[in-house]
């Protein structure tokens, strides 16, 4: 992991006393221009003044390439020219790649540390999967190449630079030019979400932690224990921020997207994925396995089972990599990603010999709902505390020797 | 002889909300309270650098 001076806190009085100035600038801003224009400037001032100088020059030159490379993309002589928006997409995605591994390795004790820190305090790793949706949409067609001011608007959104959601660029287009006054009740609403994200990250989160975690210095059912606890905590610190990114959204009238959606009562992992880190599975299955699965099916079309199976894999290998370069995280994605092959064969070979009627008494089923719902949890749990906490990793290599 | 409509009581669902905002305040209060209580417990994994 890379260490740095400065990471976006939560806990830090600066963060609202800027949240609260620009809502207060935003409310009655009925322009569009001004208000996308309010909205980039914030965000960049925010990060210059929470992150440092630096970090902010670093951040506008993100957006200023990822608003170059778009629109040289989306140029009529781009267009013009056989395989020019081909390429030009290639070397964007090359270079956004080469800044992802920049990140993600260990920070180089040379004069270049500073980018790295910067890298690091802007939450890189959402910025890259922003940066590729947006140039990927752009050069599809899907939308027209955005103007510098919407460029920062959706690579640098404040509030969902520490930990997502990552917003599709589609959905950021189609976002409308003035959102709706919020009436009382959806401001209250707000109010709640941002207290309750607060609340389950400081004294929830925070409490089981302290008080419960041993970073797996406990032996006995205490440390099987710990991988279900391990596994709450996780899912209450992270979701907390997903709440706390949807409340400050609708302050901004810069939505987040919902994020989690009940994982932990998932039954089966293909569930999970839809219910678990919602914006990134759905990039990933926007970017990576749909792609895949196209590209192979067109060659293989008649294994159409081999194909998904393929696709998923490869989806959550990068996955497993995107959280980070290093052994754990590359077999947590190769977990995951045989984990849904395996769900994925289960519920065919179920098809195939239960037929449609017997498929739903199946999922109709209470006990075997029960069953599912355990072994997801258990799966999951298993894999985040290995991902996570090198002491448990260490810990399982250590009994298996 | 006509009751005042000024001394009317309120109509059920409007005594309703105001005890629902009544506790979503409360409620929002108590778990500030909570949160700068708790606020110094130390990093969460987000800070991992992702």
């Amino acid at each position: 992991m890379i260490e740095t001076a400065a990471l976006l806190d939560l806990a830090d009085l600066p963060f609202w006393y800027l949240v609260s100035l620009a809502v207060a600038i935003l409310l009655p801003l009925q322009h569009a221009g001004a208000r996308r224009l309010t909205l980039a400037v914030f965000y960049l001032v925010s990060i210059a003044v929470l992150l440092g100088f630096r970090t902010a020059i670093v951040a506008a030159a993100l957006a200023g390439f990822t608003f170059i490379t778009s629109r040289a993309i989306a140029h009529p002589r781009t267009q013009s020219i056989a395989g020019a928006r081909t390429t030009l997409l290639a070397s964007a995605m090359i270079v956004a790649l080469i800044l992802f591994t920049t990140h993600k390795l260990p920070s180089p004790a040379t004069s270049l540390h500073w980018f790295s820190a910067s890298l690091a305090a802007i939450g890189f790793s959402y910025i890259f999967l922003r940066m590729i949706d947006l140039l990927r949409v752009v050069a599809d067609g899907r939308a027209p190449a955005p103007g510098l001011v919407d460029t920062i608007g959706y690579l640098l959104p404040l509030h969902m630079l520490a930990a997502g959601p990552i917003e599709s660029f589609s959905a950021y287009a189609q976002r409308p030019a003035v959102p709706p006054r919020p009436s009382s009740a959806q401001w209250l609403n707000a109010i709640e979400r941002i207290v309750g994200g607060l609340f389950k990250s400081y004294v929830l989160a925070g409490g089981l932690r302290t008080t419960l975690l041993t970073d797996f210095a406990a032996d006995g059912l205490y440390l099987l224990l710990e991988i279900h606890l391990f596994y709450l905590w996780v899912y209450l610190d992270f979701s907390a921020y997903s709440d706390i990114a949807v409340g400050l959204g609708r302050f901004l009238g810069a939505e987040a997207p919902e994020n989690f959606d009940r994982p932990l009562t998932a039954r089966n992992l293909t569930i999970f994925w839809e219910r678990w880190h919602i914006s990134l599975s759905q990039f990933i299955r926007r970017n990576v396995f749909i792609p895949t699965q196209l590209t192979l099916g067109r060659r293989f079309s008649r294994h159409p089972l081999w194909v998904t199976s393929i696709a998923f894999f490869v989806a959550f290998t990068l996955c497993g990599l995107w959280h980070a370069l290093e052994p754990a995280f590359l077999i947590w994605g190769v977990y995951h990603g045989l984990g849904l092959v395996a769900c994925n064969l289960y519920r065919y070979a179920l098809k195939r010999r239960l037929g449609r009627p017997g498929m739903e008494r199946y999922l109709a089923n209470r006990v075997i709902r029960w069953l599912a719902t355990a072994v997801t949890f258990e799966f999951v749990a298993f894999s985040l505390a290995f991902a996570l906490s090198p002491a448990f990793a260490a810990r399982l290599f250590g009994a298996l020797q | 002889m006509k009751k005042d409509p000024r001394n009317r009581r309120a109509p059920a669902t409007d005594r309703l909300t105001i005890i629902s905002l009544a506790w979503r305040a409360t409620w929002i209060a108590v778990r500030l309270l909570l949160i700068f209580w708790m606020a110094e417990t130390g990093r969460s994994f987000i800070y991992q650098g992702f």
